[in-house]
C-alpha cells in the first residue's frame, strides 16, 4: 500500500518535471526516470512480462533515441499563446471531468481470463500471455510486426546522412565488443523463456537491440553484409505470414496452428521476431541500414 | 487500492493532454504522447487486475506489449521528423 503510494506519486512527480522543465535535456532524463518507475510500477500490478518490456524499450531505447535527438538537433522553442493556454486547460480539465465518473462505477469483475487458462492447454505455450501474443491474438502481433518494419523504412527514407555521436573511449569500445555476446546469449535465452514463463521475443529482441545500439554509440558495427541486415529487417513478417499462410493453404485458417505443430510454429515465429525486432530497432537508432 | 491507480492514470491523461496542446517544441510534445501513452496502459493494467481471481487478465497485458512497442516505434518516427525539420531549418538560415 505504502509502496503503491510512493511509486505512484514519484511516477507523477517525473512527469510534472518533464513536462514543466524548459530544458530539453533535462526533460528527457525525467522521462527516463518516468520510464522505469512504471516498469516498476507495473511489476507491482503483477505484469512482469509489461515490466521487462517497458524497461528495455520504452526507457533505455526510447531515452537513447531521445539523447541523439539532443545531441543532434537544436530543438527551438516557441512561445505558446494563452489563448491555446486557455483551450488546453479546458481540454484536459473536460477529460478529467469525463473520467472521474468511472470511479462510481468500479466492482470487481469476471474478465476473459477465464476463457484464456481454460484454452490454455491447446495453445501450445505454457505462457498465458505468450500464448494471447502469439496464438489467439496473433492478427495483432503480425500488425504489430508490420508497423515497426513501416516505422523503419519511414526512418531510413528520411535520414539524410546526419553526423551521429560517437564516444571514442577505447575501453568502453571494447567492453561493448565484449559484453555483446552476451547480450546475444541472454536474449535468446529470454525469448525461449516466453513459451513457458516470463518472457518473450519483443522482450528478447529489445535487449539485443540494446547490445546493438552500444555497439554504434561506439563508433562500430557489427560485421555483417548489408543485403543480410536488409533480409533480417523483414524476416519477421516473412516468417509470420509464411507460418500462417502454410496452415491456410494446408485448411486449418490463418494462424490456426494445429496441436502438435503449435509449439514448434511458435518458437520459430519469435526467433525471428527476436533476431528482426533487433535488427530493426538497430535501423532506426542509426538512420541507415 | 485500485482506485488510487486510476485516479493516478486520469491526472496523468489530463496533465498529458495539457502539455501535448500547448507544448512549446515539438520534442515536448512527443513526450508528452508517450506520458498519455503510459496512463492507457497503466489504465489497462489496473483494469487486468480489478478481477475476482488469483491470476490478473493477460489479455490486457498482450495488448499493453503490443502498444508498447508500437509507441516505441512511433517515437523513432517523430525524432526522425524533428531531426529532418530541424535539419531543414538549418539550411534555410
Amino acid at each position: 500500500m505504502l509502496l503503491d503510494l510512493m511509486l505512484g506519486s514519484l511516477l507523477l512527480l517525473s512527469a510534472l518535471l518533464s513536462l514543466h522543465s524548459r530544458n530539453s535535456l533535462k526533460s528527457g532524463i525525467f522521462f527516463v526516470v518516468f520510464g522505469l518507475l512504471s516498469g516498476l510500477l507495473w511489476v507491482r500490478l503483477e505484469a512482469p512480462d509489461v515490466a521487462m518490456v517497458e524497461i528495455v524499450l520504452g526507457s533505455a531505447v526510447t531515452s537513447l533515441l531521445i539523447f541523439k535527438l539532443i545531441a543532434t538537433a537544436r530543438i527551438k522553442a516557441v512561445k505558446v499563446h494563452r489563448i491555446r493556454k486557455f483551450w488546453a486547460g479546458v481540454i484536459s480539465l473536460a477529460f478529467l471531468v469525463y473520467m472521474i465518473p468511472y470511479l462510481l462505477t468500479l466492482r470487481k469483475e469476471q474478465r476473459i481470463e477465464v476463457l484464456v487458462f481454460e484454452k490454455l492447454s491447446m495453445s501450445g505455450v505454457e505462457s498465458p500471455v505468450t500464448a494471447v501474443l502469439l496464438n489467439f491474438r496473433g492478427y495483432d502481433t503480425l500488425l504489430e510486426v508490420g508497423v515497426i518494419t513501416l516505422a523503419v523504412f519511414g526512418i531510413i527514407a528520411l535520414n539524410k546522412g546526419d553526423k551521429v555521436y560517437v564516444w571514442r573511449d577505447p575501453l568502453v569500445q571494447s567492453l561493448s565488443r565484449w559484453i555483446l555476446p552476451m547480450t546475444v546469449f541472454f536474449s535468446f535465452y529470454v525469448t525461449y523463456l516466453g513459451t513457458f514463463s516470463v518472457g518473450g521475443a519483443f522482450q528478447g529482441g529489445s535487449l539485443l537491440a540494446g547490445g546493438l545500439i552500444f555497439l554504434s554509440l561506439t563508433g562500430q558495427d557489427v560485421h555483417i553484409g548489408e543485403s543480410i541486415k536488409k533480409s533480417l529487417l523483414l524476416l519477421s513478417l516473412l516468417v509470420f505470414c509464411g507460418v500462417g499462410l502454410m496452415y491456410a493453404v494446408t485448411g486449418y485458417g490463418f494462424l490456426v496452428y494445429p496441436l502438435p505443430l503449435s509449439t514448434i510454429s511458435i518458437i520459430l515465429i519469435e526467433l525471428s521476431i527476436c533476431l528482426s525486432t533487433a535488427l530493426l530497432l538497430y535501423t532506426a537508432y542509426r538512420g541507415k541500414v | 487500492m485500485i482506485s488510487f491507480y486510476y485516479i493516478l492514470s486520469f491526472i496523468l491523461v489530463a496533465v498529458s493532454v495539457y502539455h501535448f496542446i500547448a507544448a512549446e517544441s515539438p520534442f515536448k510534445r512527443l513526450i508528452a504522447v508517450n506520458i498519455l501513452g503510459s496512463a492507457v496502459f497503466l489504465f489497462f493494467l489496473t483494469t487486468s487486475k480489478n478481477t475476482p481471481s488469483q491470476n490478473p487478465d493477460p489479455v490486457p497485458h498482450a495488448l499493453v506489449l503490443t502498444g508498447i512497442v508500437v509507441a516505441v516505434s512511433a517515437t523513432a518516427v517523430g525524432i526522425a521528423l524533428i531531426l529532418s525539420l530541424s535539419k531543414r531549418e538549418k539550411d534555410e538560415s
